[in-house]
């Protein structure tokens, strides 16, 4: 598999400004396309200025990094948008792959056509950004993700292609975050006032120690010290990026993970809804989480995806039973079969509505598969026989994994995962568990 | 000759001259064909190596060598071929020798590449770039225009620069369409001449300068010019630019009628994520309010962002334009009351009165919309805007008012400790114990292994293996930012114990004799290869830190307690292992620990005994006394009885009076009895915690670089500090009765105690943060000495120099916070320090600390006011900095704080000199608004006395006013 990734765009988006009627015209570019689909949306935005505001916010995320590699700083990566069921939502992931964020255009937010459903990866250039940044209240907006008319298109005009070294982190973390928003239920709903209040207690610099979100007098404040059920938030100035939206925002609600693993924060303006996920540490991508690890033990038949992909359509909601039913897959067989396919970029998961949603990632499936070191590193100790099944009575099975000079021994009690390397003694399982474990697990399944 | 042939020949003896002639008879298949071996050539030329007998390292070719390989290069490759390869030959001298016979396809996108790159290349200026436009070998990029022509208006020859505006003039299409680009584009505009020094002319402002220079001459169109760089401001460019941008703006001075035409940029401008720019688009707009076209509704729509700012004066300011505008259009007076509101989520009075004023002016009582926005933010008020508002109030119950977090409760919320079961449960704990992932696990690892002693067979060590791996890769690797000197010493504790095992069990420990050989070799090769390294490896019984520092002993005792256990295969537990988190050993666990001693007829450790009593909780006390009954005889069953509340005493004979005063002031702490400190040696303020101290200005010499002497000289300064003057540490003995003591027999030395050896000492703080809450909790109710410890070290230098003197702080606090105990002296300065500190999150859990010490009777808040006084007569940090975090964190707390913080703020005031110092304002605000919510009045004349003093600096009349008629 190549390490580059090349958009291949038409033309450049553009805003273009016309007397009567501005366009949003985003260019877009999929690997995976399935047909020549040259528009995915195409219609006027019901609120231009914060779809705007919000598109910003999001490109300020993706352009943004919060561990120091200057080197993958410098490369920009397009954010996807999967346009389908009345919802146009953009996605992207900042360069360290710790801060998540998504722009969901709803059904109000829009007044178009849905000339086709999927998703792409869409060109956010620079001068289409400045004229963003001026774009103003009640003005009138188009918007069109691709070419409505081919004819707009000049024969000779060059394709834009822009070469990227594989955002290996980016893609990776687009299929774990899924997890963790899934994991994470609605704690806090703030107004704007108490959202406001509450950015103000951000300190300023980048605090290296976690803070917690916690209720004081009243008031909602961050604070380190950690208190009985507060939210736990690390790299907390991560936050500052929804800033700017608070001002116009009606409501902040704040999802946090079920262990803290994450911590995900909606801005609501009007139809417009801005999501925002922060990893438990700006050294800690979501890509390295190892979320979607466990679901991935088992192997994924090809037929499952066509199968997915036949069935649904951009941003539907995804049923696993009803797929199972339809398609007469044996249940048992489709146990976690969402986890499995999120972890392999078919799923997104809207927090409000509490589903998964189909989204395809459009990168090639091979890519997505091939970017799991730790199953891989599972695989090669099966592979070379470092793997011995000590006992198995009915809930407990220990085993002896090979490691470098040492025999590692793993214990699987019930729910209780062990091992004795160091990356289980240090995180304990917080960050998925380790190749050894995965490789006793992937052993006794298959 | 083959043309690879050629070519070689040609490089090996530097026919430079003969290249181009050689290169213009190729074709383009023998242009191909020589590629691999220009590649190849590149490697074997451009490869590092040292010259011999110079020492000095450089590539293999000559000059000419490589303008031979660069420019084949150039004209044989492809554009990716050539990018890795490229070494200097680009170039306008070198290139005009090549472009007229020979251009490669792909040199315009090669060069226009650079528009994407974060650097700009020295070759690369406008002047020459322009040329290669003109003779149509590049394609005009607007991106890497606006990126070179920033320098175009110096001109520069080795350390001379020359400023030469007229540049621009060259080329008529330069100010008519290239100036503009860089307003369209990032470039460096703003700092292109940073490192420059121009000897008639100021390096600030060139491009400024030269903006306005041709404006004036009208070579540039100036409205063009204040709308472009208007919009550029709010380009979504970096920070530093878009200020620039509104600074040149500003510098070309906009005649009003100018601006007039701009209001609509100028509104887009109020979205910028940069202040200035927000600032300065709002200052021109607010003077546009009296104007007939100033746009009233595009003004109300983004007047929530104004109010919202963090700039005090841009609130105000937006105050001032909405009240304007209420006036003069009655028919908006209900939103503008509205949008007013906004202003309510500062916390600062003056802002909220403004506004409460106007909504009192222009507000309608019925209005519900007015009446439901005040409503929200009804309880982010201050008392004065409260009052004012009070016609608007439905019922200033805040229904929807959030659920307070509750802090943990440290009794209630009491977590115990799961001790390793079996075997598989140790193992797990043994592998982890060096990552400190919780603090006891240094205390669990020890009583674990003497627990699991006697199930070391073959397949158990087996299972033990990665601990040991881990424990040597500890010893032996460098040392890494999470890790303290204590978790070396666990591991050297664990290696010795698998060196025991192999004594013990030489068939079964077999693995651990051969881990031992491969990092015994590892060291040894280190030591081979690097004359200076010191061998890590070592037993527990030689380990010292690097300062000898006594802080470490106790903890050492300990292990080495448990290792002669081992060694003598004792089967009892250690007392001091925790029970409960974070350090607690339950009475009932200690009771039936010490029952066990006294059956075997051993006497504990000393040390061991010490901790456990210093982490005693006496939870349960009946439950647990009566179990002393059933298990204990003699001194420890009386001195297990005063920790459970029995009025005890120690008696002469008692052989554990170190576990009487550990006892002792555990319970009379901070004012620990005469009747214990008779079993130290130390002397009772220092056992009591009650150390001198100051916060004082001290003149020192400061080192500067002298560069007419070439030397450091020493510069007097002053510098603010905070000492601790520890006083005597021993009880002062008469020398008569030293004597005697040796003299006459039967006189036992008092062992040492815990306190005895608490000490932090370094010049430099290594790893001593990561140890600290450990230190801390051999301590648990009696922190003070430690606490002084930490202050002197800690706030050395009042701010912090680094980031592990900060850690060493926070640590200490997080530790504050898990234990319940009464504050003495340094804790208490210890606390108020911290909310002085120049770190955020140290202020934000002193004021946590403060909150769980009012809440549960534990501290003296106005012991903290009159240290935080004290500190600010010198005004040892900004005033703000405490201002700031009573605002954010203790204010409105319950009624129970606000009536603490109206003695801490009286007490700080009290402290204070006869000249307010800076942020005094802010700080009598506060003082004034928790009197009113107290319903209050100044408590101590002192104050009163001050502030009569303090009411002839002007700015401060009003608020003393206020403060003498509160209550």
């Amino acid at each position: 598999m190549s390490d580059t990734i090349t958009y291949q765009y038409n033309r450049s988006s553009a805003f273009n400004k016309s007397a009567s009627l501005d366009e949003l015209f985003l260019a877009k570019y999929s690997e995976v396309q399935k047909k020549d689909a040259p528009c995915f949306f195409w219609g006027r935005l019901t609120d231009p200025y914060t779809t705007a505001r919000c598109l910003l916010t999001l490109s300020n995320v993706v352009q943004s990094s919060f561990n120091l590699s200057p080197f993958q700083l410098a490369l920009l990566k397009d954010p996807i948008v999967t346009a389908g069921n009345e919802k146009i939502r953009f996605e992207g992931f900042s360069h360290c792959a710790g801060v998540y964020a998504r722009v969901d255009v709803l059904g109000d937010g829009h007044d178009g056509e849905f000339l086709e459903s999927g998703t792409t990866n869409v060109d956010f250039n620079q001068p289409m950004l400045s004229a963003l940044s001026n774009v103003r209240k009640n003005e009138n907006v188009l918007l069109s993700i691709g070419q409505k008319e081919v004819g707009l298109h000049r024969e000779n005009e060059k394709v834009i292609e822009r070469k990227v070294p594989l955002p290996v982190k980016w893609i990776k973390a687009l299929t774990s975050v899924q997890m963790f928003l899934s994991e994470s239920e609605k704690v806090h709903s703030f107004n704007r006032l108490q959202a406001l209040q509450l950015f103000k207690t951000i300190p300023s610099g980048k605090p290296k120690t976690d803070y917690y979100l916690l209720i004081r007098g009243g008031k909602p404040m961050f604070s380190p010290v950690k208190s009985n059920d507060a939210i736990t938030v690390g790299g907390l100035h991560r936050l500052k990026l929804i800033e700017p939206l608070l001002a116009i925002a009606d409501e902040l609600r704040v999802f946090p993970h079920a262990t803290m693993q994450a911590t995900t924060w909606q801005v609501y303006i009007g139809a417009i809804r801005f999501t925002l996920s922060l990893s438990r540490d700006t050294w800690r991508g979501f890509s390295g989480e190892g979320a979607g690890l466990e679901s991935l033990i088992e192997d994924v038949p090809d037929n499952w995806v066509e199968l997915v992909d036949n069935y649904s359509y951009a941003n539907q909601e995804f049923n696993a039973t009803l797929l199972a039913v339809n398609e007469g897959l044996d249940l048992q067989k489709v146990a976690n079969i969402t986890g499995r396919l999120s972890a392999i970029g078919l799923l997104g998961y809207d927090l409000d509505e509490n589903n998964f949603f189909y989204r395809r990632l459009p990168f090639k499936l091979s890519r997505i598969m091939s970017l799991n070191p730790r199953l891989k590193d599972a695989e090669k100790l099966l592979l070379e026989g470092k793997v011995k099944i000590v006992s198995r009575e009915s809930n407990k099975v220990e085993a002896q994994v090979e490691g470098s000079g040492v025999k590692h021994i793993v214990i699987l009690n019930g729910d209780r995962e062990q091992c004795t390397c160091t990356w289980f003694s240090k995180n304990q399982g917080e960050r998925g568990v380790c190749k050894h474990i995965l490789a006793v697990k992937k052993l006794i399944i298959n | 000759m083959t043309i690879t042939q050629d070519f070689t020949n040609l490089l090996e003896n530097d026919k430079e001259a003969e290249l181009i002639p050689f290169l213009q008879k190729l074709d383009k298949a023998q242009k191909k064909e020589l590629v691999p071996a220009l590649k190849r050539l590149f490697k074997v030329y451009s490869a590092f190596s040292q010259e011999a007998g110079i020492g000095s390292v450089r590539p293999k070719w000559s000059n000419a060598q490589r303008n031979v390989l660069g420019i084949a290069g150039f004209v044989c490759h492809n554009q990716k071929d050539f990018e890795q390869s490229n070494w200097g030959v680009i170039n306008k001298e070198t290139l005009d020798t090549i472009l007229p016979w020979y251009c490669p396809a792909w040199f315009s996108d090669f060069i226009n590449s650079y528009a994407n790159q974060d650097f700009t290349p020295y070759f690369l200026n406008y002047d020459w770039y322009m040329e290669l436009v003109e003779q149509n070998y590049v394609i005009e990029t607007p991106a890497l225009i606006a990126k070179i022509l920033p320098n175009y208006i110096i001109e520069s020859k080795l350390r001379e620069h020359k400023y030469v505006p007229e540049n621009l003039l060259k080329r008529e299409i330069t100010l008519k369409e290239h100036i503009w680009y860089i307003f369209e584009h990032e470039s460096g505009v703003n700092w292109s001449y940073r490192y420059i020094n121009l000897p008639e002319k100021s390096k600030d402002g060139l491009w400024i300068d030269t903006f306005k220079k041709y404006t004036d001459e009208n070579k540039i169109d100036r409205k063009r010019l204040l709308k472009v760089s208007l919009k550029a401001s709010n380009n979504n460019f970096n920070q530093t630019l878009s200020g620039w941008f509104i600074e040149l703006f500003i510098k070309l001075e906009p005649t009003k009628a100018e601006v007039k035409e701009l209001q609509e940029a100028l509104f887009q401008a109020l979205n910028s994520p940069h202040s200035k720019v927000v600032n300065t688009s709002a200052k021109y707009l607010k003077d546009l309010t009296d104007e007939k076209e100033f746009l009233v509704d595009a003004y109300l729509d983004y007047a929530v962002a104004l109010l919202t700012s963090e700039s005090k004066t841009v609130v105000a300011g937006a105050l001032m334009t909405l009240d304007k505008l209420a006036k003069k259009h009655p028919d908006q007076r209900e939103q503008i009351c509205v949008i007013a509101c906004q202003a309510f989520i500062h916390q600062d009075n003056s802002l909220q009165l403004r506004a409460a004023k106007l909504i009192q002016k222009y507000g309608h009582t019925q209005v519900d919309t007015l009446k439901e926005t005040i409503q929200t933010y009804y309880d982010a008020l201050f008392s004065e805007a409260r009052d004012i508002l009070i016609g608007f109030a439905i019922a200033f119950v805040n229904e929807n008012s959030l659920t307070e977090d509750a802090l943990p409760d440290s009794e209630a919320s009491i977590i115990e400790i799961r001790m390793p079961e079996n075997f598989d449960d140790f193992v797990f704990l043994a592998s982890q114990s060096f990552d400190q992932n919780e603090t006891y696990h240094f205390d669990l690892l020890p009583a674990a292994v003497l627990k699991f002693q006697h199930k070391m067979t073959a397949d158990n060590i087996l299972k033990l293996m990665p601990a040991f791996q881990r424990a040597y890769k500890i010893i032996t690797s460098d040392w890494n930012s999470t890790m303290g000197y204590l978790d070396n010493m666990l591991a050297k504790f664990f290696i010795s114990y698998g060196q025991l095992l192999v004594n013990f069990t030489p068939f079964a420990a077999e693995p651990i004799r051969q881990m031992q050989k491969t990092f015994v070799k590892l060291e040894d090769d280190k030591k081979a290869n690097w004359s200076g390294y010191q061998t890590r490896l070592g037993g527990i019984k030689p380990w010292d830190v690097y300062t000898h520092s006594l802080g470490y002993k106790p903890h050492k005792h300990i292990l080495l307690n448990a290792f002669f256990m081992l060694e003598r295969k004792i089967n009892l537990p250690l007392l001091s292992t925790p029970t409960h988190e974070p350090c607690w050993v339950s009475a009932v666990a200690l009771i039936e620990r010490l029952s066990l001693y006294q059956k075997a007829n051993v006497m504990p450790g000393e040390m061991d005994l010490q901790v456990a009593i210093a982490r005693c909780l006496p939870n349960h006390p009946e439950e647990a006394l009566k179990l002393a009954d059933e298990k204990l005889t003699g001194e420890y069953r009386a001195f297990m009885g005063f920790v459970l509340g029995e009025d005890n005493h120690a008696k002469d004979s008692y052989k554990c009076k170190t576990a009487w005063l550990m006892a002792g002031v555990a319970k009379s702490s901070p004012n620990i009895d005469a009747e214990w400190s008779s079993l130290t040696g130390l002397s009772q303020p220092y056992l009591n915690g009650e150390f001198g101290w100051e916060s004082k200005v001290e003149d020192y010499f400061r080192k500067e670089y002298n560069y007419n002497l070439k030397e450091y000289v020493n510069i007097p300064d002053k510098q603010k500090i905070i000492r601790v003057n520890f006083g005597d540490k021993q009880k002062k003995t008469s020398t008569f009765k030293a004597v005697l003591n040796k003299l006459l027999p039967g006189q036992k030395e008092i062992e040492p105690s815990v306190y005895d050896y608490t000490e932090l000492k370094f010049e430099y703080i290594s790893a001593e943060h990561n140890d600290i809450k450990r230190l801390l909790y051999l301590m648990p109710r009696q922190p003070d000495i430690l606490l002084a410890h930490i202050i002197n070290k800690g706030f050395h230098y009042v701010d912090f120099m680094g980031e592990n003197d900060k850690r060493l702080v926070i640590y200490t606090l997080e530790t504050l916070l898990t234990l319940n105990y009464r504050y003495g002296t340094m804790s208490h300065l210890f606390v108020a320090t911290c909310m002085i500190s120049s770190d955020k999150t140290v202020r934000t859990y002193a004021a946590e600390l403060w909150i769980k010490g009012v809440a549960e009777g534990l501290l003296d808040s106005n012991a903290i006011g009159r240290i935080i006084g004290k500190h600010e007569r010198i005004e040892l940090a900004p005033l703000k900095r405490f201002t700031d975090l009573i605002i954010a964190n203790m204010f409105q707390i319950s009624k129970k704080h606000n009536s603490a913080l109206e003695g801490l703020l009286c007490h700080c005031v009290e402290q204070m000199g006869d000249t307010p110092i800076n942020g005094c304002k802010k700080l009598l605000e506060i003082y004034a608004e928790v009197l009113a919510i107290n319903k209050s009045k100044i408590a101590l004349e002192h104050v009163i006395a001050l502030l009569n003093i303090w009411e002839s600096t002007e700015s401060l009349k009003k608020i003393i006013q206020k403060l003498k008629n509160a209550g």
